[in-house]
């Protein structure tokens, strides 16, 4: 489904999280000690002083102006006391202060920083006007396509500024489905499929699928063997269906099989969701494709760019690396022998031999003879220079 | 290969996610400077008492009068109380932004290495989509759309991953500051004052320069000197003598039509307000380019060719998310993916060819795959040109080679 991530096996993967758990970890024991300890010293500190201020001053009648010498002690020790505990409090806590600087320490060093100038004309698309109307477009786009209609028109209310005319409301019926899915509810998105789209059997299959193992978690035993024969059989023998049966078989205990774990991720309940948006609505998105995309190559630029002296060399026309994508909408042509791709200048031009190559390697190999003539590097075939075609890339 | 091993080493997190954890270490470094200060200031007062009461006490060999000690005696009590609750509170506040940090650490460790045997296709999809809805609430947050980020944040489950009060916090000022206020941004700046002069930021020098146009303005030329007087303190002056000199030179002219006249601008407090957030980004070291940027711009790149140009269909109408009059604002100008290997559609379908679906030229230099030509040929040298539906020899279509 998506390209496989660079490095996805690698241990190093989880360096930066370790760097950082481990002085996080210790500063939360010291402060749970600290306050382990020191709450309860104040409380009692505070107690006894008031207790102190109590007896001695406040339930004192007027008609006592004077003060022993036992109670001025007793003033004196508190105070005293008092004095210590503050300062031992304060001080035990600036300490703590090592613990706090390790862990900004560790994410410092845990992450790059700044990573700009990865690319020519990369675009400041938080302050560029035109380029922020067109990212908050796209999630606007990703918002719709995700189910989240509301806040979708939140985001076109509060940008004010964005090109969209409001999403097509949902039909009582359709937001029901949505609604009942979140609940675990499949029957509203059963029905309006059957009407509305009855050749989606195998997202229908899914949720009576999805239906009985709920029923099979909750224990209801028999009420799920009736409908898992029904249903399930009723559309299509689907190779899952065998694992939902072995499941039944177990009962609650299933869940905690490793064989069938699985078909009790909570995942699950939200791909149908997704789904069933995909089908109702009909929202397109490229958000996802082209994040997860960049995402999977921005490091692997990065970490080029770091080790090229000049890189702003090899940025301007072409990304340095090759990116897998999965989506390709035009035709790509880069010449076999100059390995650079044709443009408007360098077109593809076929040989009267029907081999392929680029203008500027046609010129290149025919300047070498007389009269423009030049041999296919890929098949003993001679042709004129001026015999090859100038081929276009259309689309339908 | 070496290239391989050492982009290894850099990985999705490390490049991205800086902002994920300087955020809340930044905040509880405050936090913790805050609480060590109330609870220093306590201390001291309870000094202060305990030694007052000691000297009036003195060495205790006689009753003295309950009033000499009662005052100070009660005095001290409500510090010790004050210290209590900023000890409380303080290490509080701590404890939740360290378990913050570990929510964080968490999230991001299911991210990469899910514990759960559900298919990978699912798990992928999943945390492909929370990576959109995550950096988008970034996105949405340094641009200033806070409600939209809230409400996404609360339907993704993220509102611990992200630091929504931080940028509410930062709206707020930011507005405040627009409106011609004052108040909030130089309260934050108090709370933030050692990391600020660290930076040798020179924003309270320009949000008093506002305060002080304001009275100048309203012709309170004395109050303006003593504003001065009272709030730019001598440590603050050796750094911004430029500044302080035009806001006494402010103050000496009442001059707001000509020298200054920028300074009385309403435009001024738009400035100031975009100078505060500039400010905190550097604060929190925010990075100049989110990682939902970069990550969009690179992942446009990637599928951008030479073939891409504005196209103004619907979305539905066009294949390329490059192309996407949408997108294409962003698209302009960023480099085009590399290509080691041609790929070749068929310019009719668009189906790919390849050995399955051998490519041919048609009279116009297009290409057009054998899938769609076979069915044309009626005859061993007559074939129907799918651009114009007229009849050429076959001789015309010829079979290309792409190495």
């Amino acid at each position: 489904m998506q390209p496989p991530r660079p490095g996805k096996l690698d241990r190093k993967k989880e360096r930066p999280y370790k760097a950082i758990s481990v002085p996080v970890e210790r500063l939360k024991t010291v402060l749970e000690q600290y306050d382990k300890t020191w709450k309860p010293n104040m409380r009692k500190l505070r107690a006894n002083a008031q207790m102190i201020d109590n007896e001695l001053f406040v339930q004192n009648p007027e008609e006592m102006p004077e003060m022993s010498v036992t109670a001025q002690l007793i003033i004196e020790q508190s105070a005293k006391r008092a004095v210590s505990l503050a300062e031992e409090s304060i001080r035990q806590h600036k300490d703590l202060h090592n613990y706090v600087s390790k862990v900004g320490k560790a994410v410092d060093r845990s992450f790059a920083r700044d990573i700009v100038g990865i690319f020519a004309h990369e675009k400041d698309i938080e302050s560029d006007k035109d380029c922020q109307v067109a990212a908050l477009g796209m999630i606007y786009d990703f918002l719709l396509a995700d189910g989240r209609d509301e806040i979708a028109e939140t985001l076109r209310k509060e940008a004010g500024t964005l090109d969209r005319e409001p999403a097509k409301p949902l039909t009582d019926a359709e937001r029901t489905v949505l609604e009942e899915i979140q609940k675990k509810n499949i029957f509203p998105a059963v029905e309006w499929l059957i009407e509305h789209a009855p050749e989606e059997t195998k997202l229908r299959y899914d949720l009576h699928k999805q239906h009985v193992v709920e029923l099979i978690a909750n224990g209801a035993k028999e009420e799920g063997i009736i409908l898992a024969c029904r249903s399930l059989r009723f559309l299509g023998s689907d190779c899952e269906t065998p694992l939902v049966m072995g499941a039944l078989l177990y009962g609650t205990a299933s869940q905690e099989m490793k064989r069938y774990k699985s078909l009790f991720n909570p995942v699950l309940w939200e791909s149908l969701f997704a789904r069933l948006v995909d089908v109702i609505t009909n929202h397109r998105s490229s958000l996802t494709d082209l994040i997860t995309v960049g995402s999977t190559a921005l490091p692997m630029l990065a970490s080029l760019r770091r080790q090229l002296s000049n890189p702003g060399l090899l940025y301007d026309e072409e990304l340095p690396l090759e990116i897998k994508i999965q989506k390709h909408a035009h035709s790509t042509f880069s010449c076999p022998i100059l390995k650079v791709q044709s443009s408007a200048r360098n077109p593809p031009m076929k040989l009267s031999c029907g081999h392929v190559i680029s203008n500027e390697s046609l010129h290149k190999l025919a300047a070498q003879s007389r009269h423009m003539r030049l041999k296919c590097p890929y098949c003993p075939r001679e042709s004129l220079a001026a015999e090859a075609r100038k081929i276009y890339f259309g689309e339908p | 290969m070496s290239l391989e091993k050492e982009i290894s080493t850099i990985n999705e997190t490390s490049a991205l996610e800086y902002p994920t954890f300087r955020v809340p270490y930044e905040e509880l470094n405050c936090k913790f400077r805050q609480g060590q200060k109330r609870m220093e200031m306590a201390g001291m007062a309870i000094k202060r008492f305990a030694t007052a009461l000691e000297r009036r006490i003195g060495d205790a060999q006689d009753a003295i009068p309950v009033e000499k000690v009662k005052g100070a005696y009660k005095n001290l009590c409500s510090q010790v109380e004050e210290l209590e609750n900023a000890l409380s509170e303080t290490v509080g506040n701590e404890i939740e932004l360290a378990e913050r940090l570990q929510a964080r650490i968490a999230y991001m460790d299911e991210q990469q290495d899910p514990s759960d045997d559900c298919p990978t296709s699912l798990i992928e999809w999943k945390n492909d989509r929370n990576r959109v809805a995550r950096y988008s609430i970034w996105y949405l947050l340094r641009c200033g759309h806070f409600g939209t980020a809230k409400r996404m944040a609360e339907s993704y489950k993220m509102k611990d991953i992200v630091d929504l009060d931080v940028f509410e916090n930062c709206k707020k000022i930011e507005d405040s500051l627009r409106g011609g206020d004052t108040r909030l941004c130089l309260e934050w700046i108090e709370l933030h004052r050692p990391k600020l002069k660290k930076m040798k930021s020179k924003l309270e020098m320009f949000v008093r320069q506002q305060d002080v146009v304001d009275l100048v303005s309203q012709k309170k030329i004395l109050d303006a000197l003593k504003y001065v007087r009272a709030n730019i303190t001598p440590q603050m002056r050796p750094d911004c003598q430029e500044e302080l000199q035009t806001i006494m030179g402010i103050i000496g002219l009442s001059d707001y039509n000509n020298r200054f006249a920028e300074l009385f601008s309403p435009v001024r407090w738009e400035k100031v307000g975009r100078m505060f957030v500039e400010e905190l980004f550097l604060l929190y070291q925010l990075p100049f380019q989110s990682a939902f940027s970069l990550c969009l711009q690179c992942g446009l790149a990637a599928h951008k060719t030479p073939l891409c140009r504005r196209d103004d269909r619907s979305k539905k109408e066009i294949q390329c998310y490059v192309c996407d009059k949408d997108a294409w604002p962003i698209a302009e100008g960023l480099p085009n993916g590399h290509v080691s290997q041609s790929r070749i559609l068929c310019s009719i379908s668009g189906q790919l060819c390849d050995e399955k679906n051998v490519p041919f030229m048609l009279p116009s230099g297009r290409i057009c795959g054998e899938n769609v030509l076979a069915p044309l040929r009626v005859e061993d040298d007559l074939i129907c040109d799918p651009e114009t539906n007229q009849w050429v020899p076959a001789q015309q279509i010829q079979r290309l080679y792409f190495m």
